[in-house]
């Protein structure tokens, strides 16, 4: 538990102070928690005093006692005020620098960082699972910390009444310290099977919810809902099971505390009848029986939360450990846009995707490549965009192995040019101006008039004001291939890479992204994943790959003669470009 | 709908367990009472050495009685709450389970229009979120609230001056309660809001990491995500501040019962009205509901989470249902016909997606759908397959109208092809015959071997028996495609619907599918959405859509002469496939001066 505690307050980096300096506040606010009771056994012991006779009780009296009071709740409030400024801000604060320190690794870490993490699990991370430690981090470390604060300062006071009931006191509370360690635990213990109930929920959840068409068709509705059900039936039963598991540990834990409140009474009672403590005294000792474990009770919900931080932390150390790919990176400015591969080999999780590949591209030349899926064209391109770095071999652009340069130097001589087409949900302008943050609105409208799709923003109601995504403005899938590709026309870097679309769109999309294509090309380097027919045909360089491997290499005038892969490509897709059913 | 309360959502789906629920509330209560036995213990104790006498044997006998009170305490709490439990995670099986059937009956098309992300969150997030409120509430909220109560009875028994003075803090904290509560639904809103916003930024900058990669060139953050989280920050501080004040000030003077029971408790005594082991008992009294008081506070957050999340749920359980009618009707045949038929998404405020359309989808033959995307043409054939009900007019089957068939016939009688290719977590021989279950071996290899798939399957390491999800990673897409599309020939239904079918992602597998989907179609009668246009030429009937609208109607042929809009879309579609990605060479030929004015170019 003070372990997770300690790593919680190390997470928070530079505001670690603040929370130490809460922890000053927390112990004077004790200190005020304490005070009614001292002034009560004061109080109690005047009116005792007067019932025996020693000394009368004044009105005086009772107006002091009165003003100490509310002096005590006064410096109670404002301890508590003061510790909630210093310290509890800082869980916002932290999350916040947290989350843009994620969004500066991510995008410094290799593309496979992301293949290996799932997607939705890293914006997890960054979401709710941030969002859980924004709201309970300082609240733990304020209930763990501040509580045995607190709980330690009555002790003290409580000992030096009579060390005995002090001696007591602490025996209960490393009591229940025991059962919470021993609650604590069961949880880390229980935590991967509560997750694996909780994964297979999700994912019978998201199968029955994608399956729902197919299951519809063939009228499978009963198998469907049963294996949701089962599921859900599982669900519950684990977590049954795990709660009712904690429960004795919770029980013990509370009943240590409450066993020492009764032996301090018990204690109290025994020195007085042996004359050795005051009667006031005693009475003080079993108001303080009363209170002194207040803040600890609630500390077994604490664990349980602890422990979800603590994964939580795991995960984001996870991310924040990843390898940032360009850490000795220089900035350089490239003489030309000549791509050379030599010896390249490459593999991804230890299955090889490419063997010992050489090539180069002349600057101002095209290149198709074209293969079988799975090949390694895609790996191709995202070798020279740096997304990855080779195994062996090296990539060299105008002469300079992309290893030596950062990735921003790197990535401002080529656009890219993705088959599926990602746009922010913000507006057109500003998802064109993204290829060049500093262009102004002419040259914005002019890549947009480039890219084809000028015509249709302005007749857009809101123009190039219009909001991706929202309410009426869902753009068809060619029209937003323009825009990305406006983005890309607009940040008129040298070299551009290319992924054709294989899915149809329809054909007259298809003609003007083809056009917004010409206009992105026109005096480029480019390198182009092709599909079609007309653009392999045109290339100046053909890469045939297959396996890994460049297998052929040429024009297609060249490659049409040779018996091979390309021969058999070639007859492949004229037949399925020109097929109709029936 | 009316907007029932949370509390009564939630214990309809408390049937089964209303007994455990009434147990946990009754040991609760015991519990509770329990609770107080240590302080009329100590009471006693007190009493004894004021009196003067004290006697060691009875001190110790109260002590005894006060920890076996406290044993009582405990257990009986630990039974409670774990009862609450048990109830608390029936009901969320239970609304779970409600949840998913009724998305099973509402319109198809209602569930996949919505993300299965957004869906899933609910069934699974969502809903776990009332779970630990509620296990709490149940028991303890009642105890809480309980035990307060009886200890003020009880000192009013005292002396009724006394038990005011105990509560004088209550007014105060109400007060700055109150305060702290004026705006608090509508900052609960825009927080909830703001937080969002922020996670819509953070999904979406982590989904683009590749554009983002690509595109941005400063070294520093982009720039939207920086600043939504910083702002998402600002804001939540923002409020936060502005409670705290309140909120400390409830949390030091809420527990502090001694401002009012010490000075006053003194007075009393003073004046003579009140006997000193009283005046203890009043004391140590008020210390015994300080605990009770401030959990109190701590349920009225938690109350906000639950309310929120079960008014989604219920919105979740009023989605409307497409009736359904039980007795199978006669189809004498297979003709489709849509007569004035009318459609928007949204009844009250939407656009009309198909206006009065009427045609006839002949029996046995080939019909396809063309034009500009969003026109119509998606939305005609789900209607067809009754993902949604019409909003007007109808479609009927052999004369019968698909609203008055059973969805179960209807199912049967429609092979939906799409590009969505879903196969369950079965074997890949299960898979192919949920076509038709009552298929053999030898029926399930001839249709798969018809869908071209009996090669690749052969070659898994269990062949047909491997696991559709363990062979997932290696299957491809058209492989997949190509595995439904051998459930659909086992399922030999008359009538087959191919939506953007067509549109393959996988190239080399493009010529086995075409093979496949000429194996499914074969002799039936056949609705096509296609691309592309080559795919088509060869139809008995094409009808061109714009603007929800059938513009004509006829062959190819007929089209190319008489029709512009189909006209134009086969020569752009010939040109693009003639069109080429280059350096300015060769294939620019093509680059037209046409500006993109042409109508079927706007789609909004």
């Amino acid at each position: 538990m003070f372990r997770i505690v300690n790593r919680l307050i190390q997470w928070t980096g530079k505001y670690k102070r603040r929370i130490y300096i809460g922890f000053v506040y927390a112990f004077i606010h004790s200190i005020f928690t304490a005070i009614p009771i001292m002034l009560a056994a004061k109080g109690l012991g005047a009116v005792l005093d007067d019932w025996g006779g020693v000394r009368p009780l004044e009105g005086r009296d009772i107006w002091i006692m009165l003003g100490a009071m509310i002096l005590a709740v006064l410096g109670r409030y404002l301890f508590s005020y003061l510790r909630a400024i210093t310290q509890e801000s800082v869980g916002y604060e932290a999350t916040a620098d947290e989350r843009i320190r994620l969004g500066d690794i991510l995008k410094r870490v290799s593309l496979g960082f992301f293949s290996k993490n799932n997607m939705g699990e890293l914006s997890a991370a960054a979401t709710t699972d941030l969002s859980f430690m924004e709201m309970f981090a300082m609240n733990m470390v304020n209930t763990v910390v501040n509580g045995y604060i607190t709980v330690i300062v009555l002790i003290l006071f409580l000992a030096f009444y009579s060390p005995l009931a002090g001696g007591i006191a602490l025996a209960g509370v490393l009591l229940s310290v025991l059962f919470l360690h021993l609650l604590e635990a069961r949880s880390h213990q229980n935590a991967p099977i509560h997750q694996k109930a909780q994964d297979d929920m999700v994912e019978s959840s998201i199968e029955y919810l994608r399956g729902m068409q197919v299951v519809k068709a063939f009228k499978q509705e009963g198998v469907s809902i049963a294996g949701i059900r089962k599921a859900y039936n599982d669900s519950k039963k684990i977590n049954i099971k795990i709660e009712v598991e904690y429960m004795p540990f919770n029980c013990l834990h509370l009943f240590s505390l409450k066993a020492a409140s009764i032996a301090i009474v018990a204690v109290a009672a025994l020195l007085t009848y042996n004359g050795s403590m005051e009667l006031p005294t005693m009475l003080m000792l079993d108001m303080f029986s009363f209170m002194i474990f207040g803040s600890v009770e609630a500390m077994n919900n604490a664990a349980h939360v602890l422990e979800v931080i603590d994964a939580t932390l795991d995960k984001l150390d996870g991310i924040e450990h990843a390898d940032i790919i360009d850490k000795n990176g220089k900035d350089i400015s490239l003489q030309n846009t000549d791509i050379v591969f030599r010896d390249v080999t490459f593999s991804y999780d230890k299955v090889p995707v490419l063997q010992n590949i050489s090539f180069s591209i002349p600057q101002g030349s095209t290149t198709a490549i074209v293969g079988p899926s799975g090949s390694g064209k895609t790996t191709i391109c995202n070798l020279i965009a740096r997304f990855y770095d080779v195994d062996s071999g090296e990539v060299t652009v105008g002469g300079e192995d992309v290893r030596n340069m950062t990735c921003d130097s790197l990535l401002r001589n080529i656009s890219m040019v993705f088959q599926k087409v990602y746009l922010f949900h913000d507006t057109i302008e500003n998802n064109i101006r993204f290829g060049n943050p500093s262009a102004t609105r002419e040259e914005i409208i002019e890549a947009a008039k480039k890219a084809r799709c000028h015509d249709f923003i302005i007749n857009l109601p809101d123009g190039y004001e219009t909001v991706i995504g929202e309410g009426g403005s869902t753009l068809s899938g060619g029209e937003k291939q323009r825009i990305s590709i406006a983005r890309a026309i607009l940040k008129n870097a040298n070299i551009v890479i290319l992924d054709e679309a294989t899915a149809s769109i329809d054909p007259e999309n298809e003609h003007l992204i083809q056009q917004a294509i010409s206009e992105l090309t026109i005096g480029k380097t480019v390198i182009v994943i092709a599909h079609r027919l007309a653009t392999i045909e045109h290339a100046d360089q053909i890469l045939v790959v297959d396996k890994g491997q460049v297998i052929q290499k040429g024009t297609h005038q060249q490659l049409v003669q040779q018996e091979g892969l390309y021969r058999r490509f070639i007859m492949i897709r004229e037949q399925a470009e020109g097929w109709s059913i029936a | 709908m009316t907007q029932k309360s949370w509390i009564s959502i939630v214990f309809s789906f408390a049937s089964q367990c209303r007994g455990k629920i009434a147990l946990s509330v009754l040991c609760a209560i015991i519990s509770v009472v329990a609770g107080l036995i240590p302080y009329w213990s100590v009471y006693q104790i007190i009493t004894l050495f004021i009196g003067g006498l004290p006697v060691m044997a009875e001190v110790w006998k109260w002590c005894w009685i006060g920890l076996g009170a406290y044993a009582i305490r405990f257990l009986l709490y630990g039974i409670s709450t774990s009862l609450s439990h048990i109830s608390a995670y029936t009901i969320l099986e239970n609304i779970r389970l409600s949840l998913a059937q009724r998305l099973m009956k509402a319109p198809l098309g209602t569930v996949i229009g919505e993300s299965v992300g957004k869906l899933k969150s609910v069934l699974v997030d969502r809903v776990e979120t009332i779970e630990l409120p509620l296990a709490h509430m149940i028991p303890e909220c009642i105890s809480n609230l309980l035990l307060p109560v009886a200890v003020f009875a009880y000192l009013v028994c005292i002396d009724w001056r006394m038990a005011l003075a105990m509560l004088v803090t209550v007014p105060l904290a109400f007060i700055a309660f109150a305060m702290m509560m004026k705006n608090f639904n509508k900052l609960y809103a825009d927080y909830m809001e703001s937080n969002n916003y922020v996670n819509g930024v953070i999904v979406e900058y982590v989904e683009g990491i590749e554009v983002i990669k690509a595109f941005n060139q400063s070294s520093s953050s982009y720039e939207k995500f920086t600043k939504a989280v910083k702002s998402f920050k600002d804001y939540t501080l923002k409020w936060y501040q502005s409670t705290w004040k309140l909120m400390n000030f409830i949390s030091a003077v809420l527990p502090s019962t001694f401002l009012g029971a010490l000075p006053i408790g003194m007075y009393l005594y003073w004046t003579g009205s009140l006997a000193p082991q009283d005046l203890v008992m009043c004391l140590i009294l008020s210390l015994g509901i300080v605990g009770p008081l401030m959990n109190f506070t701590t349920y009225v957050n938690e109350t906000k989470t639950v309310e929120y999340a079960v008014h989604d749920v219920d919105k979740l359980l009023h989605v409307e249902e497409l009736p359904d009618t039980g007795k199978p009707v006669e189809v004498k045949s297979k003709d489709i016909q849509l007569q004035n038929v009318s459609f928007s998404y949204n009844k009250d405020s939407g656009k009309q997606v198909l206006s009065h359309i009427n045609l006839k989808i002949p029996e046995g033959k080939f019909t396809a759908l063309v034009g500009p995307s969003g026109g119509g043409k998606s939305t005609i054939a789900r209607l067809i397959a009754r993902f949604w009900d019409v909003s007007d007019g109808k479609i009927t089957i052999g004369g019968v109208d698909i609203r008055s068939m059973p969805l179960a016939q209807l199912a049967d009688i429609i092979s939906f092809v799409t590009q969505d290719n879903f196969l369950f977590n079965c074997s890949i021989k299960e898979n192919i015959r949920l076509g038709n279950p009552d298929a053999t071996d030898e029926e399930v290899y001839a249709a798969a071997k018809a869908a071209c798939c009996d090669e690749f399957i052969q070659k898994l390491d269990n062949g047909y028996d491997t696991m559709a999800g363990d062979a997932g990673n290696r299957l491809s897409g058209g492989e997949k495609q190509r595995i439904s599309i051998a459930r659909m020939i086992l399922k030999n239904a008359p009538v087959v619907i191919l939506d953007e079918a067509t549109a393959f992602t996988d190239q080399e597998n493009e010529e086995k599918i075409q093979q496949s989907i000429a194996a499914l179609t074969k002799g039936k009668t056949l609705l096509v959405i296609a691309h592309r246009l080559s795919t088509i030429k060869n139809a008995d009937q094409i009808i061109v859509l714009q603007n929800g609208q059938v513009e004509n109607t006829g062959t190819h042929q007929q089209l190319l002469d008489g029709d512009a809009l189909y006209r134009d879309m086969w020569e752009a579609h010939i040109g693009a496939q003639n069109w080429s990605a280059g350096s300015g060479k060769g294939g620019n030929g093509y680059v037209s001066d046409r500006k993109s004015t042409d109508p079927m170019d706007r789609e909004i």
